[in-house]
């Protein structure tokens, strides 16, 4: 009796330790799945360039910061609420800057994990697998152009001969095998890869007109038109306006002009949005709106617009006012609004028109084509075609034509970037790419950054450089 | 492996027994307990100096042979003193044994059986009934606080029912500390169950129906539970029925609650000076300080609202509570009810819960036991929004909110906020009537149940079947109506949140336990299964007609869902062996082979094993002439336990899910998965001594041990580039070592008067031991080597320049900044993890009076209060500012701990509050502390007086939790660390504990 017993308890105990392949312990999520199930055609590869898109949005990038930082870190904005928020980027904080390090090398392996199992699905659709190239690789290119010129110096305005912009990922990560430790690769290397991709994603990349998700996905216009800004910044100017003129020929996008710009704002999409990010409700939590929106940064409380107890962070800056003041009949002026009190003037660029603070964001406008293309022509020596385009740009907001001369056509045309491109994120850069010291307006004090000043440059976050041990500090942090 | 331990069984089994004794005459009679008079079965009755031995029957009754001379009757019994009855020429012998209130003689419960005290090999702390029963707490874990040694007990929120962590001889884990928690047999669910309010799932169990709670420290105690063990196991028994007896006690108690000292915050005037001074500093015209905070020179502006006093309340309670303990002698039963309703000590917050219990145990023959236990409770809490920088958070904005700005108008209404400047401050929130629109509550039902089936298939052999199911059904919502402004753009939104929990376990052990001479063997083999699913939805609307409508059907629109499901599963075997010669000599050895569905299939099983030793001295020859000790034990362990909780079930599991959208179509990522993962395995030592000297009148234990737990699971970083922040592996090796204390004494024993101490302490030291790849440092200051795994990282504040009113901090190289300080700068400035901790508990008996006093206490640890970024920022910004501040620098010469007020914070780009690197000692103070967690004063009414109105005993008695604090802390309340993401504070705008006052009657018939 006891032996048997004992043989009964020890065949269970030894039948457990010897089917170490259990079915019950052979984990079976639901929640998840394989690779060769989640990248076995091309509705995977597409998945993954789905959410690079969805990360372009997110707050810390074109969603909130990257549209206002540019603002805040020079000098189109003032402090009207104070939550915390922008007060560090108004007075140029050390440590106090865009930071975009993470979440854009998230978006880089999304698009490369695209890319890479691309190479294996392709033949099921050759036309679809093109356009996801494209778009993959539209997607890195602004990813790497934002992070070269957050952590980086433009090729040729270097301070001190510090070249570095951010490290080349050479591939995609799939697992730890294939992560390794980069050096930050010099911003010509960098600007390299990113005309390159927007090269091969305008000749793969549908036409606007043959895109029926276009302004929302990109297209060869948005293409040209992100090349274009990428060569105005790298200062290749001739081409920077060639770009520009392409990317408005290849676009149903138009120019508004007095009668139309004040309601484009008021749009689902902008008519002038050549790229154009869309937001969905699901995209948000609940309190998204109220927390972290644009139209809640930059509007007060509001109910009858939908706007309820929208934190109203930003205004516009005392000299920002008084630029656009300087001329009369600037349709743009009646974008601002004075609200809580005398010098409190809200933009009404972002008013949450899809409801509860919710709108599409566009990145790439028209207006800032004319713009580029203008630049692009006043910088690479043909005043004529600068003119034409400045005043484009000027009759459309109900001003006269430009009366300066040839060699005040740059000063002129950065003055109506500034006017126009407000709270877009893009005067901080604009200075920068010019390598300008940063104006301040007074109530940050007044003093201008100089351009040599370290905090030009964003500091590489700490958790980058703990981890990467090839990677360097930007000078001065 | 497996052919040694199958050799040993088998060997065990080959040992042969031996007896035969002559006998001559008989004498028979009754064993009684000498306390209360009951009949006790099962007492061993031998006559000394031979084998001869029976046991008493279930009234107490006893026969045995003798030999003609009568000599002498030993009578043995758990949990009372032996006695030893010359028999001379009697033939009835009836006994009164007394109860032995000494630690060493009492049966204690060690995985998946019992023990007495005495042959415990292991590290094992007991709590009984009667240290814990009626006190207005809601869970054990909370009421066991400081009276373990070797236990750490710290409320993470004040919440009634909320959570609290509970660690076993530190934390040598990265991943998890917290340990297994095993009720009647049955794993069950820990930490939170709900999302609205903090939650414990541990107050499933009224801590009234709890009979023992032991708590196995060391791996000779705890290797039974193998790959779950590494961070101890609690193991509770509930109360059972009593045999041929009806016991049925009434309890009710009723009190109130009231916060700790507050925040003393600036009145109106004070912060109106100290505004107007920081716009005037920063350049701006003092007119909109004036617009906004109210002239300090005319009063007419200046409104003088009490935004705390509005918020902070005394709060009531009550609990009611019947037990009925009874059976007959084949079937006992426990039934148990009650019903407790807390409130805190700030509105909107409450806790209320009812329970039911039934234990119940049936003899079925003489070989077969059946019993099954089922408690049931359902609970309903009302939550703070706390543990964070939230705006609509009470501990945050009940301080911060201006108080030249009243929450309510002349007419009761709630004004906008601010008044002056609406949406200017806290996003408009006016925090008032926040808190008392919104609605946050949880409900909760959870079942712990089990069956089990006891066999006796021989006089040595048992098999025990056990099953066990626990449940947890909750439902969280959170309605926020559109009555309050921010949230009237939605038309008001209801979330709902589901959560369900089931745990099943099954396990068969056989129990072999064999007596030859002075020899004693007992063997225990076993094999069970486990395994946890749980699954979430979520679902919100918004849009109501009403704001009385608010359940989703209501809502116009369907605004977002979500949900989860998970699960993991777990099988092991195990062997247990016990051996002791004339109960001098102990040693023991486990192993168990455990396997987990959360890791690669190379590594899923691993096996954990553990010997002890022990020696009684007392036992032997040369103790026998010495009269100090009463008794003593020398204990000696050493194992091998594991651990795999604090990680994902799928985390080995490389894989792709879905993940957020653009344009209507879904979202893809990658997983970073680790296909090699296994588990924490942590190598514990332990030696240990309990005495008892004085003739019992003091006795304790000392243990001092040492964990060092390799493989640590743990989120190691990776470079940022890969496009992943981490990935979790097995890396490094964390050591926890201490030395633990527990002393009771009998200071008085004289008459009517008695005087009792009992004191605890545990000092302990942490440090990481290695690092993967032979490095000194992980993620840059995330792991250091010869460093505790938690520390708080940053400058040291070295005060206010009195040159200029701005803030200073030293950097690693000396260096004295005002910002700009990275990561490489910093350096450790203190460690949230205590150096030791304990309690001691004072009792005082007089006549039928009885007063406890019980005092807790931590210290050698930091805190860093996340408050005093909003409280202390010198008037920089918008909160209302602690009434400090008003001595703010004026002029350069000026000392003081308060720097020059600037509207912004900013000075020459460098943030008055942040060194650049994160944090500082500015805000961080010693958390060391002593507080008075209880006083109790009970009064029995004279038995004479009780039984002549047909009761038992009748007794009053008043509790006064948390009643004193002495700290040094620089916050409301130095236990309360509820580790947060803001700033990596240990604390920001946490909810405190409150002091509690109960009265109370109980009565048993």
């Amino acid at each position: 009796m006891k032996k048997l017993i004992a043989i009964i308890v020890l065949g269970a105990f030894i039948s457990i330790t010897g089917c170490e392949d259990m079915e019950f312990l052979t984990p079976k999520p639901e929640d998840r799945i394989t690779r060769d199930i989640a990248l076995a055609d091309l509705d995977g590869v597409e998945a993954h360039i789905n959410r690079a898109f969805r990360r372009v949005h997110n707050f810390g990038n074109y969603g909130q910061r990257e549209m206002l930082d540019a603002d805040a870190l020079a000098d189109n904005v003032d402090l009207l609420n104070n939550t915390g928020r922008y007060t560090g980027q108004l007075v140029n904080a050390t440590r106090v800057h865009t930071n975009i390090y993470q979440d854009y090398y998230r978006m880089i392996n999304d698009v490369q994990i695209a890319l890479e199992a691309l190479v294996d699905v392709r033949d099921e659709d050759t036309a679809r697998a093109d356009i996801l190239e494209g778009r993959a690789k539209w997607i890195r290119a602004l990813a790497y152009f934002d992070l070269a010129r957050v952590y980086g110096y433009e090729p040729g305005q270097e301070v001190g001969g510090f070249d570095l912009a951010v490290p080349i990922q050479p591939q995609a990560v799939f697992g730890t095998s294939n992560i390794s430790e980069l050096e930050r690769n010099t911003n010509t290397e960098v600007y390299a890869l990113i005309i390159s991709d927007l090269t091969d994603a305008f000749s793969v990349l549908p036409t606007e007109a043959g895109e029926a998700n276009a302004p929302f996905l990109p297209s060869k216009a948005s293409a040209m038109a992100l090349r274009a800004k990428v060569n105005l910044y790298a200062g290749n100017y001739a081409q920077a306006a060639s770009d520009a003129e392409a990317a408005m020929n290849g676009t149903s996008a138009v120019l508004t002009d007095t009668t139309n710009h004040l309601a484009s704002w008021s749009a689902t999409i902008h008519p002038e949005s050549i790229f154009e990010i869309n937001i969905s409700q699901v995209d948000w939590s609940g309190v998204d709106g109220v927390n972290n929106s644009l139209a809640s940064m930059t509007n007060t409380d509001d109910p009858s617009r939908g706007l309820n107890a929208a934190q109203g962070v930003l205004k516009a800056s005392t000299t920002f006012l008084a630029d656009l003041d300087s001329e009369p009949d600037d349709i743009r002026r009646e974008l601002w609004e004075n609200t809580t009190g005398p010098d409190n003037w809200e933009a009404r660029k972002w008013n949450g028109e899809k409801g509860n603070f919710l709108e599409n964001i566009p990145m790439i406008r028209y207006a800032e084509m004319v713009l580029t293309a203008a630049e692009g022509y006043a910088r690479s020596g043909n005043s004529a075609q600068a003119r034409t385009y400045l005043n484009q740009l000027r009759f459309s907001r109900g001003l006269l034509e430009f009366g300066g001369t040839d060699g005040d056509l740059a000063t002129e045309i950065l003055r109506q970037r500034r006017l126009e491109l407000v709270l877009e994120g893009h005067r901080f850069w604009d200075l920068k790419r010019l390598g300008l010291d940063i104006p301040k307006a007074p109530a940050q004090g007044g003093q201008p950054l100089p351009y040599t000043d370290f905090r030009i440059l964003s500091n590489i976050p700490d958790g980058a450089l703990t981890n990467n041990s090839l990677l360097t500090q930007n000078p001065g942090y | 492996m497996k052919r040694i331990l199958l050799t040993c069984f088998m060997l065990a089994f080959a040992l042969v027994s031996v007896s035969a004794v002559a006998q001559d005459r008989t004498v028979s009679g009754k064993v009684t307990g000498a306390d209360d008079g009951l009949a006790l079965p099962q007492v061993t009755v031998l006559v000394k100096g031979t084998s001869t031995g029976v046991a008493t029957d279930v009234n107490g009754d006893y026969r045995v042979s003798v030999p003609a001379q009568g000599g002498t009757l030993v009578f043995r019994y758990l949990g009372y003193i032996t006695q030893e009855v010359l028999v001379g020429n009697q033939s009835v012998i009836n006994v009164q044994l007394q109860p032995d209130v000494q630690s060493l003689g009492e049966v204690v419960v060690t995985g998946y059986g019992v023990e007495q005290k005495r042959d415990i090999t292991g590290a094992i702390a007991q709590v009984k009934a009667d240290e814990i029963e009626n006190l207005p707490l809601q869970s054990f874990d909370r009421a066991v606080q400081g009276r373990i040694a070797g236990v750490q007990v710290q409320a993470s929120s004040g919440q009634p029912g909320g959570s609290l962590n509970f660690q076993i001889r530190g934390q040598s884990s990265l991943a998890n500390n917290t340990p297994l928690y095993i009720v009647d047999g049955i794993q069950i669910i820990s930490g939170s169950v709900a999302g609205q309010a903090s939650n414990n799932a541990l107050s499933g169990l009224n801590p009234d129906d709890i009979e023992t709670i032991e708590v196995l420290k060391d791996a000779a105690a705890a290797a039974i539970y193998g790959a779950q063990a590494a961070n101890g196991v609690v193991i509770i028994t509930t109360k059972k029925g009593s045999k041929n007896a009806t016991n049925l006690e009434v309890t009710f108690q009723a009190g109130v609650v009231q916060p700790l000292e507050l925040y003393d915050m600036m009145n109106a005037q004070q912060l109106a000076e100290i505004k107007e001074v920081a716009y005037v500093n920063a350049g701006l015209d003092p007119a909109l300080a004036w617009a906004r905070f109210g002239n300090p020179n005319d009063p007419a502006t200046i409104n003088n609202y009490d935004w705390a006093d509005a918020m902070f309340e005394n709060g009531s309670m009550y609990n009611a509570n019947a037990r009925l303990s009874a059976g007959t002698d084949k079937t006992q039963f426990y039934v148990s009810a009650s019903h407790e309703y807390q409130e805190s000590f700030i509105i909107q917050s409450s806790f209320d819960r009812s329970t039911l219990r039934t234990n119940v145990n049936h003899q079925a023959s003489d070989k077969l036991t059946i019993g099954s236990s089922i408690g049931i409770t359902y609970q309903h809490q009302f939550g703070s929004i706390a543990n964070g920088n939230f705006v609509n958070g009470p501990f945050q904005a009940a301080f911060t909110s201006q108080p030249n700005s009243p929450a309510l108008d002349e007419n009761g209404n709630y004004n906008p906020y601010p008044v002056a400047a609406p949406g200017s401050h806290l996003f408009g929130y006016n925090i008032l009537e926040g808190v008392n629109l919104e609605r946050r509550e949880n409900y909760v039902a959870q079942i712990q149940s089990n069956l089990n089936l006891s066999y006796k298939i021989s006089p040595a052999f048992t098999w025990n079947v056990l099953g066990g199911l626990n449940f947890a059904d909750s439902q969280s919502i959170n309605e926020r109506p559109s009555t309050i402004p921010v949230f009237q753009g939605t038309g008001g939104q209801s979330f709902f949140d589901n959560r369900r929990t089931l745990n099943w376990n099954a396990n068969s052990t056989i129990n072999w336990n064999k007596a030859y001479g002075d020899h004693n063997v007992s063997a225990l083999v076993g094999v069970e299964a486990f395994r946890s699913n749980f699954d979430r939805q979520t679902a919100t609307g918004r849009g109501f007609s009403n704001p009385a409508l608010t359940l989703l059907d209501d809502a116009a629109t369907p605004f977002a869902v979500g949900g989860s499901k998970t699960y993991s599963t777990r099988a092991g075997a195990f062997l247990r062996g016990n051996y002791n010669y004339k109960n001098k000599y102990y040693v023991n050895a486990t192993v168990r082979r455990d396997g987990s569905s959360r890791f690669g299939a190379q590594n899923r099983f691993g096996t954990f094993y553990s010997f002890g030793a022990s020696w009684r001295p007392i036992e032997e020859d040369f103790m026998s002439s010495q009269s100090l000790f009463d008794d003593l034990k020398l204990r000696l362990s050493y194992g091998v336990l594991g651990n795999s909780n604090g990680i994902g079930n799928f985390t080995a599991v490389p894989s792709f899910s879905g993940s957020g959208q653009y344009l209507g179509q879904g979202g893809q990522v990658l997983n970073l998965a680790n296909d090699q993962l296994t588990w924490e395995r942590s190598e514990q030592f332990n030696i240990g001594i309990d005495f008892a000297v004085l003739n019992n009148r003091l006795s304790g234990s000392v243990d001092a041990f040492r964990n060092d737990t390799g493989d640590q699971l743990f989120t190691t970083p990776l470079p940022l580039e890969s496009g992943f922040g981490g990935i979790t592996s097995n890396v490094g090796s964390v050591r926890s070592e201490g030395i633990e204390v527990e002393l009771s004494s009998t200071n008085v024993d004289a008459g009517d008067f008695r005087w009792t101490t009992g004191f605890n302490i545990t000092f302990l030291n942490n440090e990481v031991l290695e690092l993967p790849g032979g490095v000194d440092t992980l993620g840059g200051n995330q792991l250091i080597v010869g460093q505790p795994i938690s520390f708080y990282w940053g400058l040291d504040y070295v005060g206010i320049n009195p040159a200029n009113g701005r803030e200073m901090y030293r950097t690693r190289d000396g260096r004295i900044t005002y910002g700009n300080a990275g990561l490489e700068d910093g350096y450790i400035i203190g460690s949230a993890m205590a150096d030791y901790y304990g309690g001691i508990t004072n009792t005082f008996t007089y006549g039928n009076l009885t007063l406890d006093i019980f005092f807790q206490f931590q210290g050698g640890n930091e805190a860093f209060n996340g408050d005093l970024y909003n409280l202390d920022e010198f008037g920089n910004n918008q909160n209302n500012q602690r009434a400090r501040n008003a001595q703010y620098w004026r002029q350069p010469g000026d000392v003081t701990p308060i720097g020059r007020p600037v509207q912004g914070g900013f000075t020459e780009g460098f943030g008055a509050e942040d060194p650049g690197v994160g944090s500082s000692t500015r805000q961080m103070s010693d958390a060391s502390y002593l507080r008075l967690k209880q006083v109790s004063l009970s009064y029995d009414l004279p038995r004479e007086l009780v039984s002549r109105i047909g009761m038992q005993g009748v007794s009053f008695f008043v509790n006064a939790i948390n009643l004193a604090t002495w700290t040094k802390f620089d916050g409301i309340d130095p236990e309360v660390q509820a580790r947060n993401g803001d700033l990596g504070a240990s604390s920001f705008a946490v909810f405190p504990v409150g002091k509690q006052f109960t009265g109370g009657v109980s009565i048993k018939f």
